[in-house]
């Protein structure tokens, strides 16, 4: 079961504080700075699991769900997010095509990150 | 006959000083200084057209000079003036009409030449008591209108600079949580490597918490601007009782540790509103918090909860005994950013985020207060009846 996490946000201090919250953890983070780098990094590795921006300039969030979900159905990804109104309608569409995500609240603490981390990853996912 | 007792006669100087109290009270009350002076043109005018009426009230005629508006004249047997009135008001007698000039914008005496008297005459326009009543009541008319007016152009002023409030704050609030989820992280990535011991460890707690306290600031900005963009498609029915225990219950410890009683007044059977239970439970404990915060100096410590059913409405009365409020404060409390709280412990967009959500329930919020008594909370909102029906 593949235990590194891929981090897609275009803001290098929301990227830097991935890595820093699970620096001393047993994951390996990959960061990258858009949804079309993190699209190649997803077909060059496995990951145990995804946290995505939504508001991101090129592909958006929602365009880098659906395009990472054509290369894998089952990996759990968190949408890391302020509440964006515009996106909300991608969202809901995002849902009925059947495309799984879970949301969190920008911003996330530390203890956060590392918490949803060991959940997703400490036990097999049920889909 | 003129009875000097019931005539209430204002100088010029008093029209003035009452002008600029007026002026003064307008400003207050929020109107800007062109709408003030327009306002306080007509009540003037009201004030002229009164005091030249009550004056005339005993009189039989009365006659304004239409060229010369602030010169009037008023006709009466001679005989029937006292003379102190005829001194105090400059009153001159112009013999042929048998009538007395009154010139109100001067204290001076002023000598009329015999010219000057018969043009003032030919200009002369005479008006009954019937004709007054008449132009003051059309006044009247013309100060409703315009106060109307003025009322519908500052809500619209108001709604305006919300709207652009709340897309300033987003617009801001959003920007700020990336860098506010850099900062989280390094303050707690560098606490995680600090010892215990090191006195550099408690600085960075205290930095934790106030970045944590920042990002609720945020937090609610968000709420704020975004309530008044939101639709009502997704409402449900809500259980106001339900929501009322619940916030009771999370509030349990503060109640018991600052020995608050609760006093309860609920009937039986309430029916639900159609809603969004979570906003509706944030102005619910929004409400209660502040109500506790009022008691925290006082010795009488009530917190009083009433729901009543009314017209199909619910109507929820959240009250304390705590500081109270003056009229001034009161007048503010729903303006965003307004806080009688200290530094630190209020954003002062509490009340005006339950405006919002109250508003956006179809609802209203009113507020009474007395200082060192207590203050009072009222929401009313409508019942949902076909939802009402199917869960009662």
């Amino acid at each position: 079961m593949a235990e590194d996490i891929l981090v897609i946000d275009d803001d290098p201090a929301v990227r830097k504080a991935f890595l820093l919250a699970l620096e001393d953890s047993k994951y390996q983070v990959d960061a990258a700075e858009s949804g079309e780098s993190g699209i190649s990094l997803l077909t060059k590795k496995d990951y145990g699991m995804i946290f995505l921006d939504l508001k991101m300039p090129g592909m958006n969030g929602a365009e880098t769900l659906r395009a990472l979900r054509k290369i894998n159905r089952n990996i759990p990804v968190y949408i890391v997010t302020a509440f964006h109104k515009e996106f909300l309608e991608d969202l809901q569409s995002l849902r009925q095509e059947g495309i799984k995500f879970e949301l969190l609240r920008k911003p996330l603490g530390g203890d956060e990150i590392l918490m949803i981390a060991n959940s997703v990853l400490n036990k097999p996912v049920a889909y | 006959m003129i009875e000097i007792t019931t005539i209430n006669i204002y100088s010029v100087a008093d029209i003035i000083e009452l002008r600029n109290k007026l002026l003064t009270l307008l400003t207050e009350l929020g109107f800007n200084e062109m709408q003030s002076v327009k306002i306080s043109a007509i009540i003037s005018d009201i004030m002229h057209h009164f005091y030249i009426f009550q004056k005339t009230l005993n009189t039989k005629l009365f006659l304004q000079n239409e060229a010369r508006p602030h010169q009037f004249v008023m006709t009466t047997n001679t005989a029937e003036i006292p003379t102190e009135i005829i001194d105090h008001y400059h009153l001159i007698p112009d013999k042929e009409k048998n009538i007395y000039l009154h010139f109100p914008l001067h204290n001076k005496e002023i000598t009329l030449t015999e010219n000057t008297l018969q043009t003032l005459r030919e200009q002369m326009i005479i008006k009954s008591k019937s004709e007054l009543i008449r132009e003051i009541k059309q006044k009247n008319i013309a100060l409703n209108n315009l106060l109307e007016e003025l009322k519908k152009s500052s809500t619209l002023i108001q709604s305006e600079k919300m709207r652009a409030l709340g897309v300033l704050t987003a617009g801001v609030a959003h920007e700020l949580n990336n860098p506010m989820m850099g900062i989280l992280n390094f303050i707690q990535y560098c606490l995680k490597k600090t010892d215990n011991e090191d006195k550099r460890f408690n600085a960075l707690k205290d930095a934790e918490t106030e970045t944590k306290r920042c990002i609720e600031i945020v937090s609610n900005l968000l709420t704020f601007s975004h309530l008044e963009k939101e639709d009502d498609q997704d409402f449900k029915p809500v259980d106001l009782v339900t929501l009322i225990k619940r916030v009771i219950k999370i509030l349990s410890y503060r109640l018991r540790n600052e020995k608050i009683t609760v006093q309860e007044n609920i009937p039986e059977h309430v029916p639900q509103v159609m809603g969004h239970e979570n906003r509706l439970q944030q102005v619910i404990l929004n409400l209660i918090t502040n109500a506790l915060d009022a008691m925290k100096e006082t010795e009488e410590k009530c917190l009083i909860l009433n729901l009543e059913i009314k017209n199909d409405r619910v109507k929820v009365i959240i009250a304390d005994t705590g500081e109270g409020m003056d009229d001034k404060t009161i007048k503010k409390i729903f303006e965003p950013f307004f806080t009688t709280k200290p530094t630190g412990s209020g954003t002062g967009l509490g009340l005006s985020v339950c405006e919002s959500i109250i508003k956006e329930h179809k609802g209203h919020i009113l507020c009474h207060s007395i200082k060192n008594q207590g203050t009072q909370f009222l929401l009313n909102l409508p019942i949902e009846i076909s939802s009402s029906e199917t869960t009662h």
